[in-house]
């Protein structure tokens, strides 16, 4: 081993066997993508999410145009459109030539609040009214695909984070109680899991959204969401802690945790805890992805997040005919998302548990060289 | 008298039936004083230590007997009050700093969190007295060895580092289990002048656990030989070195 190589602190290392993965990597800026965009929905989209125009239903695709039908170039711009049914009363959108709209950046839109504490309008991109500009087509309302996505990403990708936020707080905590105790209290936790375990996830999550009320709002509803799925995927990585935790609490530094006067939970969260930490970061990023489909699944069958907020499961929902799926098949842009999101948490779990293990850290590199 | 044991007995309980591991032990340790005690593997003499601080797991039980610590009987006090003694008034020196030490926290934070536990200083203050006890351990370039991690640092400065966390909630007691066991011997002698030295400055009575009957003749006022988890002989050190009455001592003896 040369002195470079010693110099190396654990975070190094593991960061430099990151970087060699490059796909991995990737997936982890493209991710960050997705939660920039989400982040910055209202500036990054030409419409909020709730701004609809019926005459557009199902519009396709705004094409953007940088030549003129005289062949010279412009600046981008799209045609108007109006829709005509043709003989199976199936609408079509022709664009009409006659009215143009120039594709304008930074212009005033709809009102939203930066961050929820300045009002602002400043959107990316728009154009003109009355012309509206379809990114990615529309949906049965006119309302933009585009716009909701990026909206709908606010949900989708932030429902899994504070989920596993709040389900990994109750796993690590009843985790680290059961397995430092042991004895009774140990099974009276492990029974409990076990119970919820036992249910099929997705029926328990129905039963469980059926017990909101009704009258709860949009807010509200998704805080009821959260925290559903977080009641409900807590109990497997409480199993997986309290063994660690079997194991951490023969060691020596407990007991002289306790020779300190530290109390018991303080040895649990600040002895113990610590030391599942790269299980929990990979578990973690591994699990997210069940939130979020946990979510598009309940939204997908209406339970979920109601309209007019977008999530990426209610947006698919729009999609569940046939004729939908024939004729506007860009309603099905969202199942991309939720497919991308889902692949690179799982893609970035894989390599962050490859490089986070000092053990197969070595046989890596020994079989590359 | 700073610390007295009267009938200590501890019984291991387990299917196999139960078992005597430390039968009436008692003896008492004086203020300022070093009390050696010496005994083969299996003597008892970490139990001891361990059933001091009520820190035995169960299938270990205190079966019978009275510890008294400062007037009050340890056995009586409450969970939050034995907690409040335990790294305060009663601190404890493990043999293996390595394994007694967090792996994941740094040196430094190790100690300021006996301070949060055992003070009520300040942020700032915790800092300085960190430092403060590193230094009165004497260890070189305290600020260095409060960022470091336990496996960073050499056996003898883990071990000082041990002592400076120890003291940290200034102790009246401190209880060295096999302090100087892992350490060569040249080290081994300067962390044992280091616990006299500590024992003036600061007043403290120790206990010292060991097998090493070499040190307790040199560093101690007062032995302990245990055996079999009983005590075989006790006294003033230079009375039991020079005229060993129990044949087991003069065995320790001829080890030497």
């Amino acid at each position: 081993m040369n002195k470079s190589q010693k110099s190396l602190s654990q975070f190094q290392l593991a960061l430099r066997q990151m970087k060699q993965n490059r796909f991995a990597v990737f997936c982890l800026w493209l991710l960050g993508l997705l939660y920039f965009s989400a982040i910055f929905a209202d500036i990054l989209t030409p419409y909020s999410y709730e701004n609809e125009e019926r005459d557009f239903a199902y519009a396709p695709a705004s094409k953007i145009h940088c030549l003129t039908e005289q062949g010279q170039f412009s600046r981008p711009f799209i045609y108007g459109s109006a829709a005509h049914f043709d003989q199976n009363h199936q609408r079509i959108y022709v664009e009409n030539l006659q009215e143009k709209y120039p594709l304008r950046f930074f212009v005033k839109g709809d009102e939203y609040k930066i961050l929820g504490l300045f009002s602002c309008s400043l959107r990316l991109f728009s154009v003109d009214a009355p012309g509206r500009i379809y990114l990615w087509g529309a949906d049965s309302r006119g309302r933009d695909l585009y716009s909701r996505v990026i909206y709908g990403g606010r949900i989708s990708l932030s429902i899994g984070l504070i989920g596993v936020l709040i389900s990994y707080s109750i796993g690590l905590l009843v985790g680290g109680i059961a397995g430092f105790y042991g004895g009774r209290t140990d099974e009276v936790l492990m029974r409990i899991c076990e119970m919820l375990m036992m249910f099929p996830g997705f029926y328990l999550l129905l039963a469980l959204r059926a017990v909101v009320p009704p009258s709860f709002n949009s807010v509200q509803v998704y805080i009821a969401i959260v925290v559903i799925l977080s009641f409900i995927y807590w109990a497997g990585l409480a199993r997986v802690i309290r063994g660690m935790c079997l194991s951490l609490r023969e060691r020596e530094f407990v007991l002289a945790a306790k020779a300190m006067g530290l109390s018991d939970l303080q040895i649990i969260v600040k002895h113990i805890l610590p030391h599942t930490l790269s299980y929990s970061i990979v578990s973690i990023m591994l699990s997210i992805p069940s939130y979020i489909l946990a979510e598009s699944g309940l939204s997908l069958v209406g339970l979920g997040i109601q309209d007019p907020y977008a999530s990426w499961g209610n947006l698919l929902s729009e999609s569940m005919g046939i004729v939908q799926i024939r004729f506007c098949p860009w309603i099905l842009i969202p199942g991309i998302f939720i497919f991308l999101t889902v692949m690179c948490f799982n893609v970035v779990g894989d390599a962050l548990r490859d490089c986070l293990d000092p053990h197969l850290r070595g046989e890596k590199r020994e079989s590359c060289c | 008298m700073l610390l007295n044991l009267e009938n200590l007995c501890v019984r291991v309980f387990s299917e196999q039936g139960e078992k005597s591991i430390v039968h009436g032990v008692s003896f008492s340790v004086d203020e300022q004083q070093i009390l050696g005690l010496v005994g083969g593997s299996g003597s008892g003499k970490s139990t001891t230590g361990l059933a001091i601080l009520r820190l035995l797991i169960p299938p270990l039980v205190v079966t019978e007997g009275k510890i008294i610590f400062q007037n009050q009987d340890l056995f009586a006090l409450g969970q939050d009050d034995m907690r409040r003694l335990r790294g305060g008034a009663i601190a404890m020196v493990f043999q293996e700093p390595l394994y007694a030490f967090n792996p994941v926290f740094t040196i430094g934070d190790q100690i300021d969190e006996v301070l949060v536990c055992h003070t009520s200083l300040s942020r700032s203050q915790r800092k300085k007295r960190c430092l403060e006890l590193l230094d009165l351990t004497e260890i070189p370039d305290p600020v260095r060895i409060s960022r470091s991690y336990p496996h960073q640092l050499s056996g003898g400065l883990r071990q000082r580092a041990m002592m400076a966390q120890a003291l940290a909630g200034n102790p009246r007691l401190l209880i060295a289990d096999e302090p100087t066991s892992n350490l060569d011997v040249t080290i081994q002698a300067k962390i044992m002048n280091l616990f006299v030295k500590l024992k003036k400055e600061l007043a403290l009575s120790i206990i010292l656990i060991t097998h090493d009957l070499g040190l307790v003749q040199h560093f101690s006022d007062s032995v302990v030989v245990m055996k079999e988890g009983a005590i075989v002989e006790q006294g003033k050190t230079n009375e039991v070195i020079q005229n060993p009455r129990h044949p087991y001592t003069r065995e320790l003896m001829r080890a030497l």
